[in-house]
């Protein structure tokens, strides 16, 4: 569904990817893992076109969307949370939803969305009047998450989305993240976190200074020696 | 106790006007953190399209009501194509560039405009025909016209069309995302550069409003005016906070009242050495008060909180 191939991403004249390929099948739950600065936030930033791609190019459901402009990318069906949320602070939070589903305009439908959303975070339905910028980073977590979905992608980005949360929010955040994964969401999960994250997922990529260093089924990952000796410190 | 109500009321007047103005400034400042200097020259041109029209719908024979509100939407339109072409030609181009360089674009487009004012309306003063007969009322011994309430009503009602159009609306949501998080809004699929235009066309719409009420409350325009107008307008966006949208508002109004209440006192205070021509000064002193002591104005938040 998604074909990433030989994408490169630079600042300036540092390359943060390297040339990497991988895909993300339909239904799958991919993790992308790896150190701080590997250049896993770069990759999803230049998958949804916040960064442009310095080579390679992204194919998403057979499109060509390496040169799309930034604001088709959810058209497109793919939806990112970015790392450190971005919601709008001086938005409620229904509003932050509302922008969620702001290139919709099937009312009925975006209603049925957002009581789904509120059924996965009951949290939100309480807070729906407030501003974002009051909530706490785990209840901004959530609300990320479900404005992202109330644009009904087809591919959900997750960055980090444990960063910085205490360990029962982290938690509450992926048991919504697997339940949403159980109803057919695609998603690419980008995680420091990688004990989580080749719990959760059924593939992953390990990244190592712009490349990719290892992959494979994420059991398997779980297992390797060496990946348990960089990145799940043992 | 006269002077004091007078000058209030004339403070009033000419708050609002400043208010319309300082929107101009907050809305795109709020958005893409630009100061857009050439805004003033904007409602000068605004002035100086209405008199145009104006002219020669009169030259026509159409009755004086029907001529003022014809100019009034001409100049509104004008004013609407120049702020978008700005936008688009002078700062799109520049829109990941250092901060200074569309700063310093901002003050060039504003020369660029005085020029071709004064090329099409020449150095003379113009004057504004009278759009309506003059009505004077009193109330407690201060007097005011009706052209004066006729600018605070008309003022006051796009205000509230403005924020009901920012708060109540799919495009002022949008706006007020991009001003938030504009990479953000852009993954929500907000189209920003429709953002940054809307934002740049509804402050010249309401700079043109100005504009011509400066002409019909004066009744008198010349290619500098802008100039004055633009910067006092900025004191009062300042003031209030900029980025603000209740802040513009709230701003223009204290920077209006301000200024007429110290000119209207100064003589007295000064023993008759300074006259009320220094009230200029006033916007100023303010200016410089509020970045000395609070530069993010009354409303503002901490800077990179915009809205």
């Amino acid at each position: 569904m998604l074909e990433v191939t030989g994408l490169r991403v630079a600042y300036g004249g540092i390359q943060a990817v390297r040339s990497i390929t991988f895909h993300v099948s339909e239904g799958e739950m991919v993790a992308l893992i790896g150190a701080n600065g590997a250049g896993k936030t770069s990759t999803l930033k230049a998958i949804a076109r916040v960064l442009d791609a310095a080579g390679g190019d992204v194919h998403f459901a057979s499109r060509d969307i390496t040169r799309l402009p930034a604001h088709e990318v959810l058209g497109s069906g793919i939806a990112l949370v970015p790392e450190g949320r971005g919601v709008f602070p001086r938005l409620t939070v229904a509003e932050n939803l509302m922008m969620g589903a702001y290139i919709r305009n099937d009312r009925a439908e975006i209603a049925r969305d957002l009581e789904q959303v509120y059924g996965h975070f009951p949290r939100l339905r309480e807070r729906a009047g407030q501003l974002a910028g009051t909530l706490s980073g785990g209840e901004q977590q959530m609300l990320a998450i479900g404005r992202a979905l109330m644009g009904r992608p087809k591919l959900l980005l997750l960055d980090e989305p444990s960063m910085g949360l205490a360990p029962l929010m982290v938690q509450k955040i992926f048991e919504v993240i697997q339940a949403v994964a159980a109803q057919g969401m695609t998603i690419l999960l980008v995680e420091q976190n990688a004990r989580l994250a080749l719990e959760v997922s059924q593939r992953a990529y390990v990244m190592e200074s712009g490349g990719i260093s290892h992959t494979g089924p994420s059991a398997e990952l779980l297992a390797d020696p060496r990946v348990r000796a960089a990145y799940l410190g043992e | 106790m006269d002077t004091f109500l007078q000058q209030l009321i004339n403070g009033i007047v000419q708050g609002s006007i400043y208010a319309l103005v300082a929107l101009g400034y907050t809305m795109v400042y709020g958005i893409m953190g630009l100061i857009n200097f050439a805004h003033g020259e904007v409602v000068m041109i605004g002035t100086m399209v209405s008199i145009t029209v104006l002219g020669i719908l009169l030259g026509l024979g159409v009755p004086m009501g029907l001529a003022a509100v014809l100019a009034l939407l001409a100049a509104m339109l004008v004013c609407m194509i120049l702020g978008w072409s700005l936008e688009r030609i002078a700062y799109r181009p520049l829109r990941n560039a250092p901060r200074l360089t569309p700063l310093i674009t901002a003050i060039g487009m504003s020369i660029v405009l005085q020029n071709l004012a004064m090329i099409i309306w020449s150095r003379n003063y113009l004057s504004f025909p009278p759009i309506i007969e003059k009505v004077s009322y009193e109330v407690a011994g201060a007097h005011f016209s009706n052209v004066q309430l006729l600018i605070v009503v008309l003022a006051g009602l796009s205000m509230a069309g403005l924020l009901l159009l920012i708060y109540r609306t799919r495009l002022g949501m949008a706006m007020r995302a991009t001003a938030q998080n504009l990479p953000v809004a852009q993954l929500m699929g907000v189209n920003v550069n429709r953002v940054i235009a809307a934002a740049f066309i509804i402050g010249s719409a309401m700079g043109a409003l100005a504009g011509f009420m400066v002409g019909a409350y004066y009744e008198i325009a010349h290619y500098q005016m802008g100039f004055m107008l633009g910067l006092k307008a900025f004191t009062a966006a300042v003031l209030g906070g900029i980025g603000n949208l209740g802040g513009a508002m709230l701003g223009g109004l204290l920077l209006g009242i301000i200024e007429a209440l110290a000119a209207g006192y100064i003589g007295d205070l000064t023993g008759g050495f300074l006259g009320s021509h220094y009230q200029d000064i006033f916007a100023f002193v303010v200016l410089i008060g509020v970045l000395m002591f609070r530069p993010s104005g009354l409303f503002g938040e901490k800077t990179g909180e915009r809205a």
